[in-house]
């Protein structure tokens, strides 16, 4: 009876540790996490440091996921080797990443940190096959493995973080593009009666 | 007589005159009349599918994005931590926001992108949500949600309903952000990154305009009452 209740004990257990930690705000790692990218990245004296926007991104990605202690060494690993390539290349400002071409080897360790989470990272827009982290159409896509989106925004380093809020041109753009058609239309067949009038 | 050269330009004249002109006015023509009759088509079908179809009437609303909004939790004050409420995921439709004074009275969404904003006002992933004791950033379009954001005086209140509280804001200061000059984002970034909590609330400028603009409409919110919300454990 004493063996039977231990291997319920042991199987209640596994299972327990098999399912994922719901998400409790933003625990310890994630926090040590946060603080490693906001002190740690010092390039010839220069502490760099993406904008608020990026750590507001990702307080709101930590809050609903629960980083654990293997999975933060883990992301420390490739955070420091991210580090390390910074150094080499001496990044300090941005205008040093387009210089020497590492917006990609840079989007690689971020997609490295999000597969420890079970996420993947997609850009969309100029940034995929250049070097140019300030196009206003770049755009970085987190999705988790079920392929929904988990957070989309415009390029961490770019300050903007303002939405493109002008009217919804669907019905608008199609409604002017229709009457400048009829228009254009209508102008060229008076021309043409005009020609014709005139030849006759 | 007339030359081979005078029979093809009339061929020509006719095929232009009577043939290509005519289908573009028809399509231009039909692609008017479509565009203006939307705005009654759409209620018509709603009405239709309410009255003969076997939908009811949740399955004809627009909105498809998942909320996680009730209606209002009553929670105006205290200290809430993540464990307390489900914590939004993008796209999810968490909240409501009313602006007095105006007709601004929509779903309140996490996330930004341009599918989003379709369906209602827009809270940036740049920004925290309502309670963290500092910038929530809101969006939504000129022409839709926040067409009358600008009648909303100083001294008005906007009311933030979420799934986890009920928020109250004061409107205390209006301005334009002009995008295009260098150094802008120092007109908000202040107060999104700041340590006290600040509602912001914009949309493009000027407010008729029919495409995206480089001008910002703001109003910036200073909090009124609501719950705390402790992202840290």
């Amino acid at each position: 009876m004493k063996k039977l209740a231990c291997l319920m004990v042991v199987a209640v257990l596994l299972v327990v540790s098999m399912i994922p930690a719901a998400a409790a705000g933003i625990n310890d790692y994630e926090k040590k996490i946060i603080d490693y990218m906001k002190t740690a990245y010092v390039v010839d004296g220069v502490t760099i440091t993406a904008g608020g926007n990026f750590f507001s991104t990702v307080e709101n990605i930590f809050a609903k996921t629960d980083v654990t202690e293997a999975q933060y060494n883990q992301i420390m690993s490739i955070l420091g080797d991210a580090l390390k390539y910074c150094q080499s290349k001496k990044l300090v400002k941005i205008a040093d990443i387009k210089k020497q071409g590492a917006t990609k080897d840079l989007l690689k360790y971020g997609s490295d940190v999000l597969a420890v989470l079970g996420y993947t990272l997609s850009t969309s827009g100029h940034i995929a096959d250049a070097d140019d982290l300030t196009s206003a159409t770049a755009k970085l896509i987190i999705k988790d493995a079920s392929g929904a989106t988990v957070a989309e925004f415009p390029l961490a380093i770019t300050r903007s973080g303002l939405a493109k809020t002008g009217a919804d041109y669907s019905a608008a753009t199609v409604c002017g593009v229709a009457a400048v058609a009829v228009l254009a239309a209508a102008s060229v067949a008076v021309k043409k009666n005009r020609k014709e009038t005139d030849e006759d | 007589m007339r030359t081979n050269s005078e029979k093809n330009r009339s061929k020509k004249s006719y095929r232009g005159n009577f043939i290509i002109l005519p289908i573009v006015f028809l399509i231009c023509g039909y692609i008017l009349f479509f565009v203006c009759l939307t705005p009654i088509i759409d209620p018509l079908i709603s009405v239709y599918s309410i009255a003969f179809s076997n939908a009811n009437a949740a399955t004809v609303e627009k909105s498809e994005t998942n909320s996680i909004f009730n209606g209002t939790t009553g929670i105006r004050s205290g200290i809430l931590t993540v464990d307390d409420f489900e914590y939004p995921a993008w796209g999810d439709v968490f909240g409501n926001i009313k602006v007095d004074n105006t007709q601004i009275d929509c779903d309140l969404i996490f996330g930004d992108s341009t599918p989003l904003l379709k369906k209602g006002a827009c809270m940036s992933m740049m920004s925290h949500i309502p309670g963290c004791n500092t910038g929530v950033l809101v969006a939504a379009h000129n022409n839709t949600y926040f067409h009358t954001l600008p009648q909303a005086q100083i001294g008005d209140l906007v009311h933030v309903e979420t799934n986890y509280g009920s928020f109250v804001y004061r409107i205390y200061e209006t301005k334009i952000v002009d995008m295009s000059k260098p150094d802008y984002y120092n007109l908000y970034e202040p107060e999104l990154y700041g340590d006290k909590e600040i509602l912001m609330l914009y949309t493009c400028w000027p407010i008729d305009t029919l495409a995206s603009t480089p001008q910002r409409y703001f109003a910036f919110c200073e909090f009124v009452s609501g719950p705390q919300v402790n992202l840290y454990e």
